[in-house]
């Protein structure tokens, strides 16, 4: 007998009671059912600010262009990790997002190496969805658009569209049932820290800084 | 090996580690209140306990459905029954793969197998990388949290450990030594042939691995290194995603007082540059856990650590104390149940059985009543006898009750032990002197009555 079966052994000799596989009755009730978009929106940069994080509502690309430019001259020098997505295309942020002079030079998923995930300065990605709850963003691994785009840089500009904007992580779910399958973070403000006296520090390895641009269409 | 009442007696005469937790406490208070206020949390609670309760009722079932789904992801999924093996398990791989260097996301499982030990002796460099795991290896101690592992160390001490270990200049702030730490790991990502993690849940429905965490390096472990390994306890199982937004809704309220963790890893398929993935599932004493009626309950911790920032004794005596990777309230209740070793057998006696543990639990375990029982069978197991101390309890109780029904028999019974203690001073170290209560009785004594009595000074009070 190989160590599975000794140990499904042991757990059905283990097991109370052979209940049917009655799922139990929850009775919590999604506090954020019935909200309207303008609520789901206030509530999401409201969390992420007490996070740390900034958030921006746009109603065009050309209205995003400003800021997100204003952020970008802010970043330390680097490399620019650009996701590809069709949210990302109709934006044309390749062409504007760099001046000729600049310290910052974009990189794609194909022209990406390794070794600049240990320099990368900024990501721009976009998210597949949002949770108002929480003030949470929510990427789905895809060739075109990887995790670490999110991950590896010191500052991260991530676009949301507001109609993916849902209230809780429970109608994110029903809605997406991919984001349990594949490889999905979620993230929720900065990367932080409190291991040294509780003193919350940001951007221990993953980004300091958090920009969230929402998309009204 | 020290005992926990050595330990602990030590710890209450360290002025540092009784700053750190004074100061984390305080914090966790305020920030747990804040993140429930106007949330639901007594419904959320019972459901939760139902989610884990079924998750172990039908805990066969559970592990076959995630390992199918897992699997469809491209993934391994590999079984050991014990500590030996998990760690076997872990080397084969490494070797398999030619790994020699690993990342490891903080995991509490690991510890308890006591992996990096064993991955040392095999030329294996294994580098811890959340902060707080980074700060105690390199200090060559153990974590004494399970949510905060260096948070019996102020700054001062962190800020020196990093200037004679990494030759960083004296003094540094906490924002400096962050970033130090990062700088200094960052490089580790990108060199490691292998992230190692645990998980905090396993989704059998989708197959899916959840991590939770504030740093990200646990995303960079999981993202970066080609191989990802996770050593999971398989209690972790859970039945469907939908349990995941009840459960990710108390667990960091819980454990640091946040309403999300900043990172949330949903993980089923090989991805990013990890090209290949494993789950390692460990008995390991679980299926004992499991098969024990009274203790079972047990088994529903998700690990969130609420009861130790709200137990008294933890707070005074620090994770340490307890010799044992699982400190704290359900620590002295696993940790007898997984070592058998003599100070872990003991742990259950470090509770004033006051019962904030078990009224914080997210999922409801019942620790005082687990206490009681693990007690029972500690004495059962030193005198040979089966003692049902419930019924001298009860015995003693209802005497209690009698003598207070009636105030002439109360009245009575006071005034002669008041009465005795005047006329023989030295009772009251009476209690020393009989062999039960000696250990007890040790930095107790009796309660000296006030002369007049209460009665008395009533009745003679002027209006």
């Amino acid at each position: 007998m190989n160590s599975k079966q000794k140990i499904l052994e042991r757990i059905r000799k283990g097991i109370l009671q052979e209940n049917q596989l009655e799922l139990p009755t929850r009775a919590f009730k999604d506090p954020t059912r019935g909200w309207d978009l303008e609520k789901r929106l206030h509530r999401f940069q409201d969390e992420l600010s007490q996070l740390r994080g900034e958030s921006f509502v746009v109603r065009s690309a050309e209205e995003l262009r400003h800021p997100m430019k204003a952020i970008v001259q802010q970043a330390p020098p680097g490399p620019i990790l650009l996701a590809e997505s069709v949210g990302m295309e109709s934006i044309h942020i390749r062409e504007w997002i760099c001046d000729q002079d600049s310290e910052h030079f974009v990189i794609t998923r194909k022209t990406i190496q390794k070794k600049d995930g240990i320099k990368a300065a900024l990501g721009i990605t976009e998210a597949d969805c949002g949770i108002a709850e929480t003030g949470t963003l929510i990427f789905k691994s895809s060739p075109s658009s990887p995790l670490v785009f999110s991950l590896w840089p010191r500052t991260h500009i991530a676009i949301l569209s507001a109609k993916r904007l849902y209230g809780s992580l429970e109608q994110a779910l029903t809605a997406d049932p991919q984001i349990s399958q594949g490889h999905t973070v979620m993230v929720t403000g900065p990367s932080r820290t409190a291991d040294i006296e509780k003193t919350l520090v940001l951007g221990m390895h993953a980004p300091q800084k958090l920009y969230v641009f929402i998309l009204l269409d | 090996m020290m005992s926990f009442q050595e330990n602990s007696q030590r710890a209450l005469n360290n002025p540092n580690l009784q700053a750190a937790h004074q100061r984390a406490t305080a914090h966790y208070f305020k920030a747990r209140e804040r993140s429930t206020q106007g949330l639901d949390l007594e419904t959320l609670r019972e459901d939760c306990r139902k989610i884990r309760q079924d998750s172990l009722d039908h805990l066969d079932r559970y592990l076959l459905q995630f390992e199918e789904a897992f699997q469809k992801g491209g993934g391994i999924v590999l079984w050991a029954q014990d500590a030996e093996q998990a760690r076997e398990l872990v080397l084969q791989i490494c070797r398999e793969h030619g790994v020699r260097k690993v990342v490891k996301g903080k995991s509490m499982v690991t510890e308890e197998i006591e992996l990096n030990a064993f991955l040392e002796k095999n030329g294996i460099g294994a580098m811890e990388t959340d902060l707080g795991e980074y700060i105690v290896q390199l200090a060559g101690e153990k974590p004494s949290h399970l949510t905060a592992p260096a948070i019996h160390k102020t700054r001062e001490q962190i800020a020196t450990l990093f200037h004679e270990k990494l030759g960083a200049p004296p003094g540094l702030n906490p924002e400096q030594l962050v970033e130090v730490a990062r700088v200094r790991l960052r490089d580790q990502f990108f060199k490691a042939e292998a992230g190692i993690t645990g998980a905090n849940f396993l989704i059998a429905e989708t197959g899916a691995l959840i991590l939770v965490e504030n740093e990200g390096n646990i995303g960079m472990s999981t993202t970066t290194p080609p191989i990802h390994i996770a050593v999971v306890g398989m209690e972790k199982v859970i039945p469907r995603t939908q349990d995941l937004a009840l459960l990710l809704r108390v667990l960091a309220r819980s454990a640091t007082g946040q309403k999300m963790t900043s990172y949330v890893s949903l993980i089923q398929h090989a991805s990013e540059h990890c090209v290949k993935r494993f789950v390692i599932l460990l008995d390991n004493g679980r299926s004992q856990m499991l098969a024990d009626p009274k203790m079972q309950a047990a088994l529903r911790c998700i690990h969130c650590g609420a009861c130790l920032n709200v137990c008294p004794i933890y707070q005074r005596a620090g994770g340490h104390s307890y010799n044992s990777i699982y400190p704290g309230p359900i620590g002295a209740i696993w940790s007898p149940l997984l070592f058998d070793t003599p100070e872990a057998q003991e742990l259950p006696f470090a509770s004033s059985l006051c019962g904030a543990c078990a009224e914080v639990c997210p999922v409801k375990i019942p620790m005082p009543h687990l206490f009681l029982e693990l007690r029972r069978r500690w004495a059962q197991k030193r005198t040979g006898l089966n003692l049902h101390l419930e019924n001298v309890e009860k015995t003693i109780f209802s005497s209690w009750a009698f003598l207070a029904k009636s105030p002439f028999l109360y009245r009575a019974a006071l005034e002669t032990v008041a009465t005795a203690q005047k006329w023989f001073p030295w009772s009251g170290s009476i209690l020393k002197r009989f062999p039960i209560l000696s250990r007890w009785a040790e930095k107790r004594g009796m309660p000296q009555f006030s002369s007049p009595s209460f009665t008395e000074w009533w009745k003679k009070r002027e209006l």
